[in-house]
Formats: structure tokens, C-alpha cells, sequence
């Protein structure tokens, strides 16, 4: 019976085995392993008469794609290398690798950028409390209320917080009779 | 309750403060971190009568205590500045840099209203199908002419139709989520009403209102206003 190959795809790496599909005149399908042999496989040779090394590329690309073996993305990175010279694919890896360097060092800009604004509304904070202590309010001393404004560390405002209230309530003690 | 009927021939800044104390607190750090680089500057706050009692520490030039009790409150106050430029500022700004001084000689001859520009990456919606919010109000600097004086009117008189749900829109254009904003008030009174006043950017303008979490790329001279955000848990 007349029968038609179809789809052929390397079933091995080293491209010596082909799996491909039989089409039969009944509609009958088959799908067949194919090797050469010593004595010469008449399939082998009608594969390699009716399709191109390229084509059978191109279909074993497809069917590891569809097996989830390569994505698409990888196959197209592949293909794009396949036709650069040796120098080009250096210069491309190393041009990846700095790609690579630039995304990792704005990863690291974002983190310090995001802990420097964690940073700041916490001390902002602080010292929006320091100046709700009755001491700190009340008190008329601008040089050191001004510092603990401009301060510039959590330990800063507090350290200069504790200061003025020790010196407001030093201010208040009652004299001791002698 | 003092009323400011005159108009006071300077130029001066005006904060407000309503609904939570947490933000008369911080109206009253931030003006005096403002008389820190800025010691003569004219200041004006207004705050809801409840708050009488509080002690604002002499930093204020007036206080008014006429304010309603409503998140926007600073859209009533705007239009009753004594100043004849004036510079707002939300009360959880912070100055943090000398050339504060400088404000007001940002203001050009053409501008009614200067302002700084919205970031997309630091905030919460600002792109949509029928237009962007491109200007940033929690701080800017604006004439009291009539048109300005009459948009700054209308900006609270439609932000109380738009959080009241009186004012509906094409939400196929402008989604409902921008109904919160004072900012989304402001885009349609300057892109969709009679009432449009000349808008400009303060130059190098993040200087001006440095919102936390701006990259630091934006700017390479030092900060002058530093714009926080309240804790929630204050």
C-alpha cells in the first residue's frame, strides 16, 4: 500500500534516529522509529530524500516545545546564536553578564532606596512624639529644640530629647532648705 | 475666633488641621521646622474650634479655628488666605533646607498656580482612559487674584459633591476609585470646566516637595521640603 511520511523529528541527539509518521491510502497512521542500517534502510533514505536536515531541525524544535523539553524564548536564543561567529557569542555573553550586573545593582538601589524611606518616616515620627512631651513643648530653649528638629538619627533625637528634659525638669526642682 | 477680614500685603504660608489631633500635631512641628530656615515667615493655621485649648507654641502667625470637621478641609481654607501669595502645605511636610526662603521668588509672572509634578511610580492611580492626574496638591503656591481665589471656591465646593456621591461621572473614562482624591477635583476643574487657572511646575520641582519614596535620581541639589506620610497608628 502507497503510504506518505510525515513529521519526521530527531529522536536522538546525535541525529541517527528519526521518529516520523506513516500516512497510509486506508487513512491509516503509523508512527514508525527509523534508523539506517549497513545494508541501507530504504525509509532512512526516503526521509533524508524528501526532507531537509533543516526541516527535521524545525520539527524537532516544535515537538520539544509542545513536550516542554525547550520554551520558545529558549529555542529563539538558540537560533540567534546559531549564526554569530565565536567572538560575537563572547561578546554577547559578556554583554549579558553586565546586563545581569545592572539589573541586580538596581535591585539593590530599590531595597536601599525602599529602607531609607522606612528609615525616614520613623523618624519623622520620633520626633513628632519627642515634641508632644510636655517638657519638650513647654520648654523655651529654641537651640536645642531646634537640634532635635534637625536631627538626623533616632539616637540623636532621643539623646538630645532626654538632655532638655533633664535640663526643663532641673530647672523646676524646688531649692532645698539648708 | 478670629476672622481674618483684611488682606495681609505679604506673602505667607497657610497649613490646615481637622478631624484627627495627630494632624494639628504635626501642623504645628512642620511650621516650626518651617521658623527654622524661614524665622520671619508669615503663617497662618486653620483648625477646628475643638482644638481652642491646644497650644500651638507661638509658631503660628494666626490660627483660625473656623475649619470644618472634613478630610478636605483644607479646600475651605484655601480660598480665605490673608495672604496675597500664598504657599500650602499639607501639615506632615517638613522643611528641611535654607533656601525655603526662596519660595515665593519661584512664582512667575504668568502662573496662577505652581505646583510639582506627580510621580506614577510613588503613588496609588494617577493614569486612566479619559486623562492623568500630573500635579501633585499637597503642596503649591498660588495668587489671589479673582479667577484663582474662584477656582480654589470650586475646588471645594465640588470635592464635597464628589465624596457625597452628588457628582457622578462617566466611570468608563474615570474610574470610581478616584473619587477620594482632592487631586482628581482639581484635574477636572482645570481640564473640564470654565474654571481652569494657568498652572507651572516649580523648577527642578522634587526639591520643592520631596515625597517619601521618590528615587534619588530625581534631583542632585539638596532637598528643601521633605513630605511625609502621618502613621496611621498616631
Amino acid at each position: 500500500m502507497e503510504r506518505v511520511i510525515k513529521n519526521p523529528y530527531w529522536s536522538r541527539e546525535d541525529k541517527t534516529q528519526v521518529v516520523c509518521q506513516f500516512h497510509y491510502e486506508d487513512g491509516t497512521v503509523m508512527e514508525a522509529a527509523v534508523m539506517d542500517t549497513a545494508e541501507g534502510n530504504p525509509d532512512w533514505q526516503e526521509i533524508m530524500a524528501t526532507f531537509t536536515t533543516a526541516d527535521i531541525n524545525a520539527m524537532t524544535d516544535k515537538v520539544k516545545i509542545s513536550q516542554g523539553k525547550i520554551t520558545q524564548k529558549d529555542l529563539d536564543e538558540k537560533n540567534r546564536l546559531a549564526v554569530m561567529t565565536p567572538e560575537e557569542i563572547e561578546a554577547d555573553k559578556i554583554l549579558k553578564e553586565e546586563e545581569s550586573l545592572a539589573r541586580h545593582r538596581a535591585r539593590q538601589e530599590e531595597e536601599k532606596e525602599k529602607e531609607a524611606k522606612h528609615k525616614n518616616e520613623i523618624l519623622f515620627q520620633v520626633k513628632l512624639d519627642s515634641f508632644d512631651i510636655e517638657e519638650i513643648k513647654n520648654s523655651t530653649n529654641r537651640e536645642l529644640k531646634s537640634r532635635i528638629r534637625k536631627a538626623k538619627t533616632i539616637i540623636e533625637v532621643q539623646a538630645l530629647t532626654a538632655v532638655l528634659i533633664m535640663k526643663e525638669l532641673d530647672s523646676v526642682k524646688p531649692e532645698v532648705a539648708e | 475666633m478670629i476672622v481674618l477680614n483684611q488682606k495681609l500685603p505679604n506673602n505667607g504660608f497657610i497649613y490646615t488641621a481637622s478631624l484627627e489631633r495627630k494632624f494639628l500635631i504635626s501642623a504645628i512641628y512642620s511650621a516650626q521646622t518651617l521658623r527654622d530656615y524661614y524665622p520671619d515667615a508669615n503663617i497662618t493655621l486653620y483648625t477646628e474650634n475643638k482644638w481652642h485649648n491646644e497650644d500651638t507654641q507661638g509658631v503660628f502667625n494666626n490660627v483660625v479655628y473656623d475649619a470644618p470637621e472634613h478630610k478636605r478641609a483644607k479646600l475651605w481654607a484655601l480660598d480665605k488666605t490673608p495672604y496675597d501669595l500664598t504657599v500650602y502645605m499639607d501639615a506632615d511636610v517638613e522643611i528641611v533646607h535654607e533656601d525655603i526662603q526662596t519660595i515665593f521668588d519661584q512664582m512667575t509672572s504668568t502662573a496662577d498656580i505652581m505646583l510639582t509634578k506627580i510621580r506614577g511610580y510613588n503613588g496609588q492611580i494617577y493614569k486612566f482612559v479619559g486623562g492623568e492626574l500630573t500635579d501633585h496638591c499637597g503642596l503649591f503656591m498660588y495668587k489671589s487674584n479673582k479667577k484663582t481665589i474662584t477656582f480654589m471656591n470650586q475646588w471645594w465646593e465640588l470635592y464635597q459633591k464628589q465624596a457625597s456621591g452628588e457628582w457622578k461621572w462617566d466611570t468608563s473614562l474615570y474610574p470610581e476609585e478616584l473619587r477620594p482624591w482632592d487631586q482628581w477635583t482639581y484635574w477636572w476643574l482645570q481640564n473640564q470646566t470654565k474654571y481652569a487657572i494657568i498652572k507651572e511646575w516649580f523648577p527642578d520641582d522634587a526639591r520643592w516637595n520631596w515625597i517619601n519614596g521618590y528615587k534619588s535620581s530625581e534631583t542632585d541639589k539638596d532637598i528643601i521640603i521633605y513630605h511625609h506620610t502621618l502613621s496611621k497608628d498616631m
